[in-house]
């Protein structure tokens, strides 16, 4: 499933990127400036119209150009506000520290559970994509397997004393 | 399926799919087992996990193809092409 996405991740670099580099570095952006923004648009992409269903009335390059665009905004408007406070320490955002520490928490319930878990909730795929996805027989015997994860992932989860907070990134 | 296997879909149907007869049947069951409510929370808590690693798992799949490309071989002339918009 990984190798899949990989490869559509690909795609998406060597037709969009291009055009996203070009428009950063136009503007004073580098190249690390242009990754990064790229990156964050390949999940908002995903996010939002992949998994979220929602349709777009352009191409996939054109749709992350736009957020690109939209994110580097921010991002110089950002860094001006920064620069105009004088005498302030201002410290850049950490990532939150307890992502990886849930990762690696869940890969131990397993990663066909948590590959299957995270397709139905977090991929929104129906019940009749996943059973395809992981060959199961029927819909009724993917429902089944789907809550016995749920229930592994929890008893996980519980034992661990994960909070809510824990993955409010 | 199972009894415990029961509950995480009837708390699934009302948390997530918001259909108001399990919501109802939930709220029945809370009031005869007080311990319902803790099977709740912490369904709700692993709800959040699960879309936290999908998260994690897409952010890392992207961090994976973004150094191909920027450090593999076979990759060199996207690589210099890329590397050439900016120093022009």
């Amino acid at each position: 499933m990984s190798t899949i996405r990989q490869e559509a991740i690909k795609s998406l670099y060597l037709e969009a990127f291009p055009d996203v580099a070009r428009y950063i570095g136009k503007k004073g952006g580098s190249e690390n400036d242009a990754r990064e923004i790229f990156q964050e648009a390949i999940v908002v992409y995903h996010e939002s119209v992949l998994f979220g269903h929602k349709s777009i009335q352009t191409t996939p390059s054109a749709y992350l150009f736009g957020i690109c665009r939209n994110l580097w905004h921010n991002h110089f408007n950002a860094s001006i506000k920064t620069s105009s406070i004088e005498g302030i320490d201002l410290q850049e955002e950490q990532p939150h520290e307890s992502t990886e520490k849930i990762a690696s928490y869940l890969q131990m319930a397993g990663e066909k559970c948590m590959n299957l878990l995270q397709s139905f909730y977090y991929e929104k795929l129906s019940m009749s994509q996943l059973a395809k996805r992981f060959g199961f027989a029927s819909e009724r015997s993917a429902t089944v397997q789907k809550y016995k994860c749920l229930e592994k992932v929890r008893d996980e989860v519980k034992s661990k004393s994960l909070t809510y907070e824990d993955f409010i990134a | 399926m199972r009894t415990s296997l029961h509950e995480l879909d009837m708390i699934e149907q009302a948390l997530l799919m918001k259909k108001p007869e399990y919501q109802m049947l939930l709220e029945a069951k809370q009031q005869l087992d007080p311990s319902t409510a803790e099977h709740i929370n912490w369904q709700k808590i692993t709800y959040q996990a699960i879309v936290q690693f999908g998260h994690i798992q897409l952010k890392q799949d992207i961090q994976l193809v973004d150094q191909q490309l920027f450090s593999h071989k076979k990759h060199k002339s996207f690589r210099a092409y890329i590397r050439s918009l900016f120093n022009s």
